[in-house]
């Protein structure tokens, strides 16, 4: 048997595998082949380093952690915690407390839960919230000292003109923050006065010597794939129906996808004053349907399968693994492209490395920007080459140049509306370094013209990887059926084996009939 | 219109996939890569066969033996310093006489001893081969090129290759350098390749970038139908070459010297395949296809 045979066998075999256990995962257990239009599910996973303020502390520890809940929007499920070092009780409904004799080192507690949205929100009962009435005029104070007189004024004169200003509990909160947002001395003296700690809770105080009744709410925005987001707080006040939440400064626009966690005037962590932490909280959208939930309801009808699930894996591998399994999709155009078609490319990997560099950039501004930095290049690259410098010390110059362009268009573009200047975090930089090598060396060994298609044909290659490989349905589809890679190999080992005419070549031959006739 | 497969097919042109796969992976052992990759690796292998080459005046290794340039050109009006690994005819520098101000350059220019020096220190640390790896001088004495060629090309180094495989010569080809290609024959810089007839040795079509011309672009002359001198010579040979490389299909470059006949420039693993183009033949016509053990 020649090698094109056995390839060919090798071949079809993991492209059957492949393509089999697709058919199996999508029809017979009808996984879902296309991502889900509407999002009405998360996965989350708080992660939080602790570690005692001084090292010579040794004291007992004792400090609590808010508990995700249900509440009238959402519904949570599937909560694991982790905290292997400490004593933990969960008895209370609310909150886990955690126990230690004495913390050494920094220790980790994590936090993995699911988070379905509810179609119909249902007003949940919660526990009753008292008014806050320290300061209504019937408690105050008989006999004030000269501040605590101020401090009564300041109060009623805000009350009076938010009042003027508003037609219920949620406008009138506004108008008082909008007050407060434009007196910003009063503010502080109000926090400080009041002794409270956050202005949260003077703007309860506030809303409570009004008669009204308001929590301080704490939360998180639900979005799809960000792993640094950040645990806001906000003030709900209560109609007489429901809880209405208002946003205490401009920049919450609106509430509306923000998940409630836990209400109260302290952090996440509850008593942890003897020990620093520092969190980050990532969310993902599901939009795997109801695969995902029939894996976490735990209704395994194949547990090899749902071993071999990404799903499982914790969220900041699955963003990792999400992006890892298109790259053998888009190894696999490359060939394509430059063995049927004919193009060239700087080397195998690059289209794929400039496609992921274009996620960050856009695809315009991204072409724009490599074919900028191309141009700066190439001219400091002329320049050097004046100087009969040796190889790797000049390519080291010329780098040195484009980073220095890389800085300048940061400068530029950081008071323009272009996120470009943002964007161009470190992974594409170092892309860029390693396209403008890859085109110096072709510079060199081949010449300008080599070079040029080489460019081009990069940055075509590139354009459709990002446009077809790095879209939501094929990561979709890469993620949920892993074992399309099989196929892809396949086809790679196919590639390898094909010796026929690249489309290009009818053309670069096309002279050769004219001559004959 | 492009998609006429049956056409190319049919006249045995061999694109750049099935050269890859049936004659390169197929025929050439990765352990002879050196005869045709190092010049001094091909120069011994054709003394070893008998076919002449152009003759070595010395060699370099180290960077300390720079200073030993001095001694080995002393009396040498006509030589050729190149990279011993380098790729398309990068860092050839070809000196034609001395000057009391300097050395003579090909190109017109004047060359200082410190200039000489500086290129080989170049060479040595792998300016010009591929990769940047660290290369050794050769040092040649200059080929006297028979004038045959001479008005139709410009400046540079006319040559002939010709591919052999497995013991047959299959196809040749005059390259001849122009003012575009910068001096050099090589094709797709722009130099010119003229087919030739394999029976008899005359020259018929001649292409640049893959278009067939008539004439030389700077001298104006005509290519074809020119007797390509000891042409029964140069296929023998170029298949001792191949033959003795145990490469199973090169391209054997010999460029023709007016007193010493035929001499081996390099010997190529990775022939280009524009060479049809030039003969307006495939290769296919003449190559025996099937895949080695």
């Amino acid at each position: 048997m020649t090698r094109t045979w056995i390839t060919i066998c090798i071949a079809l075999g993991l492209i059957l595998f492949g393509l089999g256990v697709f058919y199996y995962k999508a029809v017979m257990l009808s996984y879902p082949i296309t991502p889900s239009q509407t999002v009405d599910s998360w996965y989350i996973e708080f992660s939080s380093n602790i570690e005692p303020k001084s090292r010579r502390n040794k004291d007992a520890l004792e400090f609590a952690l808010a508990k995700p809940r249900d509440n009238e929007n959402y519904v949570v499920t599937n909560l694991q915690m982790f905290a292997p070092e400490f004593g933990v009780e969960d008895d209370s409904n609310a909150r886990y407390e955690f126990t230690k004799r004495s913390l050494v080192g920094s220790e980790t507690i994590l936090l993995r839960f699911n988070i379905f949205a509810i179609d119909n929100p249902t007003p949940i009962k919660s526990a009753d919230v008292k008014i806050d009435d320290q300061y209504r005029k019937k408690n105050r104070i008989s006999n004030p000292d000269d501040k605590i007189v101020i401090l009564y004024e300041k109060i009623d004169e805000i009350i009076k003109e938010a009042k003027d200003k508003s037609a219920g509990p949620v406008s009138y909160t506004k108008q008082i923050i909008k007050i407060l947002d434009q007196d910003k001395s009063s503010q502080r003296f109000l926090i400080e006065e009041m002794g409270v700690s956050s202005r949260e809770a003077m703007i309860v105080k506030l809303l409570g010597a009004s008669d009204v009744k308001a929590r301080i709410a704490h939360g998180f925005e639900l979005q799809d794939r960000n792993n640094n987001l950040d645990i806001v707080t906000w003030v709900e006040v209560n109609d007489g129906k429901a809880w209405k939440r208002v946003a205490v400064s401009p920049a919450m626009s609106s509430l509306e996808n923000y998940y409630l966690w836990w209400v109260g005037d302290h952090d996440v962590f509850n008593n942890a004053e003897s020990v620093r932490y520092s969190y980050t909280l990532s969310s993902k959208a599901n939009r795997d349907g109801s695969l995902t939930r029939e894996i976490w309801m735990q209704e395994n009808r194949n547990p090899v399968l749902n071993f071999f699930s990404l799903q499982t894996l914790p969220l900041e591998q699955q963003f990792v693994v999400q992006i890892l399994v298109l790259i053998p999709l888009g190894a696999l155009l490359v060939s394509f492209f430059r063995q049927m078609i004919g193009f060239q490319t700087f080397g195998t990997f690059m289209p794929v490395l400039i496609a992921l560099a274009f996620r960050e950039t856009g695809l315009g501004y991204g072409i724009a920007f490599f074919f900028g930095i191309i141009c700066v290049g190439l001219i400091a690259r002329a320049y050097i080459t004046k100087l009969h410098l040796l190889m790797v010390p000049r390519l080291s110059a010329v780098l040195s140049t484009i980073v220095l362009f890389i800085i300048l268009m940061m400068l530029v573009t950081k008071d323009m509306d272009i996120s470009l200047g943002i964007s161009v975090a470190l992974f594409p930089v170092v892309i860029i370094t390693m396209f403008i090598e890859r085109m110096s060396t072709m510079l060199d060994e081949k010449g300008g013209l080599d070079a040029a298609y080489g460019f081009i044909g990069s940055m075509f290659v590139a354009s459709v990887i990002y446009i077809f490989v790095l879209s939501g349905y094929t990561i979709h589809l890469m993620f949920v059926f892993p074992e399309l890679i099989f196929v892809s190999i396949g086809l790679c080992l196919l590639l390898g084996r094909y010796n026929g005419y690249k489309l290009m070549e009818y053309w670069r031959f096309r002279q050769i009939k004219k001559a004959t006739s | 219109m492009i998609f006429k497969r049956s056409n190319l097919k049919k006249r045995g042109i061999v694109g750049i996939n099935e050269r890859n796969l049936d004659f390169i992976f197929a025929k050439n052992k990765r352990k002879f890569y050196p005869y045709a990759d190092s010049k001094l690796a091909t120069k011994r292998l054709a003394e070893s066969v008998g076919v002449a080459t152009p003759a070595l005046i010395g060699e370099l290794n180290w960077q300390y033996e720079v200073k030993r340039l001095v001694e080995l050109l002393d009396g040498r009006t006509e030589f050729v310093i190149k990279p011993d690994r380098g790729s398309g005819g990068n860092g050839i520098l070809v000196i034609s006489g001395i000057l009391p101000i300097g050395y003579k350059k090909s190109s017109g220019s004047i060359a200082s001893r410190q200039d000489l020096q500086f290129h080989c220190q170049n060479i040595l640390s792998g300016m010009f081969s591929l990769g940047g790896q660290k290369d050794t001088v050769v040092i040649e004495s200059l080929v006297k090129f028979d004038p045959v060629f001479e008005d139709i090309s410009f400046q540079g180094v006319p040559d002939v290759r010709i591919i052999v495989c497995d013991g047959k010569p299959m196809m040749g080809m005059l390259r001849l350098p122009t003012k575009r290609s910068d001096g050099k024959a090589n094709l797709h810089m722009g130099g010119i390749g003229v087919g030739i007839d394999m029976d008899t040795g005359m020259t018929n079509h001649a292409v640049q970038f893959n278009h067939y011309i008539e004439r030389h672009p700077e001298t104006g002359h005509l290519f074809t139908n020119r007797q390509i001198p000891g042409w029964k010579d140069m296929l023998d040979i170029a298949v001792k070459m191949q033959v003795a490389s145990q490469l199973g299909y090169i391209g054997v470059d010999i460029v023709l010297d007016k007193d010493l006949g035929p001499l081996v420039l390099e010997i190529n693993a990775r022939p280009g395949i524009s060479i049809q183009i030039a003969n307006n033949r495939g290769l296919k016509d003449e190559v025996p296809i099937g895949e080695s053990v």
